[in-house]
């Protein structure tokens, strides 16, 4: 009996963490369904109003560059005709080497990141933090 | 394919280009039939380019009224608190949104195009030229020397012809947009037996006590409102379109005013929708799907007109 009551406490306990770890994880904003140019303009309306998404987690899909006099990697959304275009700076998750461990530049990536605010920075007013990226 | 408009549709910045796009797709196509009668199909290619060049004036005020405001931001000097508080408040709204400052530059040149009515209309072509090339000149001259963006071809790019503009609108931008589409409506019902006197024939009105300037100066304050509208859905250079299509593609099938302009609005809306729907599905850019939307659905009533009338014979 007590060997059965601790059975089912263990698989409980591991389903909560299980459900936990996943909900940490969760993405709140996934637009790698979006085409372009929907993608850009969402993006434009999270910089119209960053305040509403501030901490939340997003999956988007852009084009990735790299400046290397500020050393600061950038993923760039533009519409469908590439005349308007968003570029929002992301910082990885782990410490990364450039060029050896990003992507190609203008390659397609992926990324999956915490939007943040800085209201101190009119130019840049939200980045991405504790990027994951994919390409 | 459903699947895929299913779930844009359920993004709420789709959801207000669609309801804003109808909105002014409505509204220009109401004022459409009376211009096109009016022979001012051009009108609205004119009152755009100077929409243009009263935004890039408006884009180079903009970071002097942001300062004006952190100066205003210290407090009152002279004035007392309210007018102190009031004015602050004008000034952040309006280094914050173009769009009042646009209204009123485009609405004081359709006033000087349109008020004279028929008198106007010896010197609109010439006038329309000169104002329409003028401003367009001026306004990308000055955003080439005094303009803050990264992107001045794209920023260009994207207000002569609209490519993601109606995606990207403020939930302010979205309100004032349908508050003065409703605007605009209300007054085309309310008024539209002196809007037709004043369209089929001004002396007429004008002998049987029509206050036919006054309606001239109302109709080109409401064209001047429909133009600063419809920028944001297909940009200054198509904005003829969005004019012209609906009332010559009801001329086709119609002869009577109602029918015409009733014709137009379906047409205009439905191309309107339709447009919008293909360009977030197929990413294309939307002002130029809704004039490709217009041209087909010309074609085809100009088909049916030339059906309906070999059938009469």
């Amino acid at each position: 009996m007590k060997r059965f009551i601790v059975l089912v406490c263990t698989v409980v306990l591991c389903s909560v963490s299980l459900g936990i770890a996943k909900a940490e994880t969760a993405v709140d904003m996934d637009l790698t369904a979006f085409n372009r140019g929907i993608t850009y303009a969402q993006m434009i309306q999270v910089c119209n109003a960053p305040e509403s998404y501030d901490g939340k987690t997003f999956r988007v899909k852009g084009i990735f560059n790299y400046s290397e006099s500020k050393g600061t990697a950038r993923i760039i959304f533009s519409d469908s005709t590439g005349c308007c275009e968003l570029a929002m700076m992301f910082i990885p998750a782990q410490p990364l080497e450039y060029p050896d461990d990003y992507p190609p530049l203008y390659s397609d990536i992926v990324i999956t990141a915490k939007l943040a605010v800085d209201s101190s920075n009119p130019e840049m007013p939200c980045r991405f933090a504790d990027a994951e990226i994919e390409w | 394919m459903f699947r895929t408009i299913e779930m844009y549709l359920k993004v709420p910045f789709v959801q207000y280009a669609l309801i804003v796009g109808v909105l002014i797709a409505l509204c220009s196509s109401l004022l459409g039939v009376t211009l096109v009668l009016k022979r001012f199909s051009f009108i609205g290619d004119g009152l755009s380019h100077v929409a243009f060049g009263a935004m890039a004036v408006a884009g180079v005020l903009q970071p002097l009224l942001k300062d004006v405001v952190k100066e205003l931001a210290k407090g009152p000097t002279i004035l007392n608190e309210g007018i102190h508080g009031a004015i602050t408040g004008v000034v952040t709204f309006l280094s914050a949104n173009s769009m009042p400052f646009v209204l009123l530059a485009t609405t004081l040149s359709a006033i000087l195009l349109l008020r004279g009515g028929k008198r106007t209309r010896i010197k609109g072509d010439a006038a329309i030229a000169m104002i329409s090339v003028g401003a367009l000149a001026l306004g990308y001259m000055l955003l080439s020397l005094f303009s803050a963006s990264t992107n001045l071809s794209g920023d260009v790019c994207s207000t002569l012809f609209g490519s993601t503009s109606i995606l990207t609108l403020t939930q302010a931008e979205v309100w004032l947009c349908v508050s003065l589409s409703a605007v605009v409506a209300v007054i085309f019902f309310l008024f539209y037996n002196k809007i037709f006197a004043v369209t089929f024939d001004e002396d007429f009105a004008r002998a049987s006590g029509t206050g036919v300037d006054a309606y001239n100066l109302l109709i080109a304050v409401v064209i001047a409102v429909i133009i600063v509208l419809a920028m944001n859905l297909v940009g200054s250079l198509l904005i003829s379109a969005l004019i012209i299509f609906p009332a010559m593609s009801a001329m086709r099938v119609f002869r009577s005013f109602r029918g015409v302009t009733v014709c137009s609005a379906v047409f205009s809306v439905t191309c309107a929708l339709l447009g919008i729907l293909v360009s977030i599905v197929f990413s294309t850019p939307v002002g130029s799907t809704i004039v490709a939307v217009d041209i087909v659905g010309f074609l085809i009533f100009s088909v049916i007109g030339r059906i309906r009338g070999g059938i009469a014979k």
